[in-house]
C-alpha cells in the first residue's frame, strides 16, 4: 500500500494557473469550480510589499476534518491515502466543506463564480449528470468521486486517482518526463511547466517526494490543526510559509 | 346542529346550487329559497356574507323565470367555448385529466367515495367536490380530514373559478354564489389541519436562522450553519484531535481572513 502525496516548490512555481486548467479539462469541472486553485497574498508592507502565491488543492489529510464529519461515509480515506468522495452516498449535507480548514471542496448546485453564464443551463443535462459539458473526459466513477458529478453532491481533487490508480504496483515516483509513469500521473503535475510539483509514494522513505521534503525543509499548510496534510510546500530561503499563516494570528 | 353538521348542510346547499338548474323544482328553489338558507347558514358559521348575500339578490331579480336561470348556466358553464368551466382541475392543471385528477381519485379512494354510474362527469367537478366535502364533515373519523380533501384542489381553484366567472358576466347570480364559496372555504377549510400545522412549524423552525439556532459567521454576519450541526461537527472533530476554531467563520470568509484572496481566470 502506498501513501500518495504531492511537493510544491514555491521556489519554482509562476503562479500560471496550468495546473488550474489542466485540472478542470482533466475533471471536467464547471468553470469558476476550480479543484486545483491557486491562492494569492500579500507578503510584507509598502513599499516592499510583494504578491505571492500558492497552488491549494485538496490537501488529501491523514487525519482529514471532512471524514470525521461526514454523516453518511461518503468520504472516506482510500486505502492508498487519497481522500475520496463517494457520490453515491453523498447527501449534499455540506457538512464537509464547513469542517474542512482549507476550503476546497465545492458543491454542485451552487452558482458560477467565475462570473460567466450558469453553465449548468447552457449545458443542461438529460441525465443525473448536474451538467453536460460539450467536451468532457471519457472517465466516470462515482464511488471515486471522478467524472461529471450528479446533482446535490460536493466535489473535490481526487489526485486525479483515475490515472493514479492504474500506475502498476510498485510505482513510487510519477515523473512526467518518465514515458513509463507520464500517463499515470496527476494532470497538474503533468503540465506545470517549471516542474514544481512532485508526486509519489510518502510511505518510501527513498521516493523523490521524500527527499525534496528533507532537502528543502517541506511543511504543510495550516500544520497546527492536526489535519496532518499529504501535501508539502517547498518555500526555500526567504520564502513565504503559508504553513505560518495561521487563522488565529489574523 | 354541531358546526360539522352545519358545515356538511352548508357545503351540500352549495354542491347542488352549482348543479344545472333543469327541474323545476330545483330552479325554483334557487331563485326563492337558497338565498335565505344561506344567509342562515352563513351566520351560523359566522362567515360574514352579507356583500355577496345582497349581490346574490339583486342578480336573482334580474333573471326572470326559471328557463333564465338555465339559459344563464348554460352560457356561463356548458356553451362552448365555456367560458368558466366547473371541472377545477383544469385551474390547477392548466388542463383537462391532469394529475391534480389523479390527486383527487386518489384523496376519493381514501375517503371510500366510489362515483355512481348515473355521473356522467370527472371527478374533478365543483358540485362532486362539495358534495365529498359535506361527506368528509358527516364522518366521525375519516381517513382524510375534510381539509387536506379540500387543499388539494378546491382552495387553489375556488378563485380562479370566481375569477372566470366575473370575466364573463358580473351581473350572473353565479358569480356572488361563487365568491361566497370561495371565501366559505378560505375561512373554514383552509384551517390548517394538524399536519398542516405540524410541516409549518417545520417549515418556520427550518427557516428560522436567528442567532442562536444558526451560527452566524464572525466575519461577515451572515447565517452558514444551524448550531445543532455545528456542534455535531465539533463533537466528531474533537474526538478526532482536530481544531474547531474555523468552524466561527463561514467557508467563504476564511480565505480572506487569512489574506489570500483569487485571481479569475477570464
Amino acid at each position: 500500500m502506498a501513501k500518495w502525496g504531492m511537493v510544491i516548490d514555491l521556489e519554482k512555481c509562476t503562479g500560471c494557473q496550468a495546473c488550474t486548467i489542466a485540472c478542470g479539462m482533466e475533471n471536467s469541472r464547471l468553470p469558476g469550480e476550480h479543484w486545483q486553485d491557486v491562492i494569492f497574498f500579500q507578503e510584507g508592507e509598502y513599499p516592499n510589499a510583494e504578491i505571492k502565491w500558492f497552488p491549494r488543492p485538496c490537501m488529501h489529510c491523514e487525519n482529514p476534518s471532512c471524514v470525521a464529519v461526514c454523516p453518511v461515509r461518503a468520504t472516506y480515506k482510500a486505502e492508498d491515502g487519497q481522500v475520496l468522495i463517494d457520490w453515491e452516498r453523498c447527501i449534499g449535507c455540506k457538512y464537509c466543506m464547513i469542517a474542512c480548514p482549507y476550503g476546497v471542496r465545492f458543491y454542485t448546485e451552487e452558482k458560477a463564480t467565475y462570473g460567466g453564464p450558469n453553465m449548468k443551463d447552457v449545458f443542461k443535462s438529460e441525465d443525473a449528470h448536474s451538467w453536460s459539458p460539450p467536451w468532457k473526459m471519457p472517465q466516470e466513477d462515482w464511488k471515486h468521486g471522478v467524472g461529471v458529478q450528479p446533482h446535490d453532491v460536493v466535489s473535490k481533487c481526487t489526485f486525479c486517482f483515475h490515472r493514479v490508480s492504474k500506475a502498476p504496483k510498485g510505482t513510487v515516483d510519477f515523473d512526467p518526463q518518465n514515458p513509463a509513469t507520464r500517463e499515470y500521473t496527476p494532470a497538474c503535475v503533468v503540465t506545470c511547466s517549471p516542474g514544481a510539483r512532485f508526486f509519489g509514494d510518502l510511505s518510501n522513505p527513498n521516493s523523490e517526494v521524500n527527499r525534496q521534503i528533507a532537502y528543502k525543509n517541506g511543511v504543510r499548510l495550516l500544520d497546527h490543526l492536526g489535519n496532518k496534510p499529504q501535501v508539502y510546500y517547498l518555500t526555500g530561503e526567504g520564502g513565504s510559509v503559508p504553513a505560518t499563516r495561521s487563522l488565529k494570528k489574523i | 346542529m354541531t358546526a360539522d353538521e352545519i358545515k356538511q348542510t352548508f357545503w351540500l346547499t352549495l354542491a347542488n346550487a352549482f348543479l344545472p338548474p333543469q327541474r323545476p323544482e330545483v330552479a325554483t328553489a334557487f331563485r326563492t329559497a337558497l338565498v335565505e338558507d344561506l344567509d342562515e347558514l352563513c351566520t351560523a358559521l359566522g362567515i360574514a356574507a352579507q356583500p355577496e348575500l345582497t349581490a346574490f339578490r339583486l342578480s336573482l331579480g334580474r333573471i326572470p323565470d326559471n328557463l333564465g336561470l338555465l339559459v344563464d348556466y348554460s352560457h356561463l358553464f356548458l356553451q362552448p367555448p365555456i367560458p368558466a368551466k366547473l371541472n377545477l382541475g383544469i385551474y390547477i392543471d392548466g388542463a383537462l385529466n391532469g394529475p391534480c385528477l389523479d390527486a383527487l381519485e386518489n384523496a376519493y379512494r381514501l375517503a371510500g367515495i366510489v362515483k355512481r354510474d348515473a355521473l356522467k362527469d370527472l371527478p374533478d367537478h365543483l358540485s362532486v367536490q362539495l358534495e365529498t366535502l359535506a361527506v368528509l364533515y358527516g364522518e366521525p373519523d375519516p381517513a382524510l380530514s375534510p381539509e387536506q380533501f379540500a387543499n388539494v384542489c378546491l382552495v387553489g381553484a375556488l378563485p380562479r373559478l370566481t375569477a372566470a366567472i366575473e370575466a364573463e358576466s358580473t351581473a350572473s347570480p353565479y358569480a356572488p354564489l361563487a365568491r361566497l364559496a370561495s371565501k366559505a372555504m378560505a375561512e373554514l377549510v383552509a384551517e390548517p389541519d394538524k399536519k398542516t400545522l405540524q410541516r409549518r412549524r417545520h417549515a418556520e423552525r427550518r427557516a428560522d436562522t436567528s442567532l442562536g439556532v444558526w451560527r452566524h459567521c464572525k466575519t461577515c454576519g451572515k447565517p452558514f450553519a444551524r448550531e445543532k450541526e455545528i456542534g455535531i461537527m465539533i463533537k466528531a472533530l474533537t474526538e478526532a484531535g482536530l481544531a474547531v476554531d474555523h468552524l466561527d467563520h463561514c467557508p467563504e470568509c476564511r480565505d480572506a481572513m487569512q489574506g489570500y484572496f483569487k485571481r479569475a481566470i477570464k
